[in-house]
């Protein structure tokens, strides 16, 4: 494909897929995860913990009732630099190594899991060329990191955050919703 | 083209007329960028209505240049529309031998 052209394309495909994932989907469940952890800090509750990345597996079937009749159904050019066979490895590995330093290692701590998080996280971003996803795999761990070291996090903090995240999604999917209003099914006339 | 001077006006002729229409072209464009899309996606980000995009589509799959096929998305079916490599290779042309007259022109 000639440079221009191909120059072209690869912008188009960035900008649909922004739009795609421009629904506040992403922003509502970090939101979500931080009140849950935020909670979870308050309360020692492990359901709390669980409850944060969860409701993640809602996110494929909102999807489907809400975006794609609305956006439209396409499957994007693979736009990662690096082969996805290899961003799968990595992630299997980075997942292994962090189950056998929490359960095998002696400090019981949740940075291994923390780590691993960020980890996949990043393999996602990369694989996808989403920069919302990388700001929020980074912005997470570093907010936590930060926060913890300097002693200014408290629960109310981390769920006041969460909250304005989640409201900052409902908002961008009404408004994603507005601008794009479900069509009337008509056939289209092809075979 | 040959070269960047003198304009040739005769390169003109060799323009593809399926994908010099604007309608076609823009929905070759949507699907140069995607590895497949249905019929609304298409209709959305090439800004046309659904009666002149079924007609445009119909011409292209006459041509060669894209393949619709229906499938299940889920348990809905679509009309998923793909562009085939004959269709990368004409719009790779078009945009070969349209360029250099554009640009030549700018000059």
């Amino acid at each position: 494909m000639n440079d221009k052209l191909s120059q072209q394309t690869k912008q188009l495909r960035k900008q649909y897929a922004r739009t795609f994932h421009n629904d506040g989907l992403l922003d509502f469940f970090v939101g979500w995860a931080l009140v849950s952890a935020g909670i979870y800090l308050l309360t020692s509750n492990l359901i709390f913990s669980f409850a944060g990345w969860m409701p993640i597996v809602l996110i494929t079937p909102i999807k489907k009732r809400f975006i794609i009749p609305r956006f439209g159904y396409a499957k994007f050019k693979q736009s990662a630099a690096i082969p996805r066979s290899i961003l799968i490895g990595a992630g299997a590995v980075i997942l292994i190594g962090s189950l056998l330093v929490t359960f095998l290692g002696n400090q019981g701590s949740r940075v291994p899991i923390i780590a691993a998080l960020l980890g996949l996280a990043l393999l996602f971003a990369l694989d996808k060329g989403l920069n919302r996803v990388t700001v929020y795999a980074i912005f997470i761990p570093t907010f936590f990191i930060i926060g913890f070291g300097l002693n200014v996090l408290t629960p109310a903090i981390v769920i006041l955050i969460g909250a304005v995240l989640m409201a900052l999604g409902i908002f961008l999917f009404v408004k994603f919703l507005q601008k794009y209003p479900l069509e009337p099914e008509v056939e289209d006339g092809l075979s | 083209m040959k070269g960047n001077y003198p304009l040739d006006p005769r390169e003109i002729s060799g323009l593809d007329r399926v994908i010099h229409s604007p309608t076609r072209l823009k929905i070759m464009l949507v699907l140069m960028s995607v590895e497949e899309a249905d019929f609304t996606f298409i209709s959305r980000n090439a800004d046309l209505t659904r009666g002149n995009l079924s007609a445009n589509l119909a011409k292209l799959e006459e041509v060669g240049y894209i393949n619709i096929e229906k499938k299940f998305i889920g348990r809905i079916p679509k009309t998923i529309v793909s562009i085939t490599p004959a269709g990368e290779k004409a719009l790779e042309e078009y945009s070969s031998t349209l360029g250099p007259i554009l640009d030549s022109l700018r000059k």
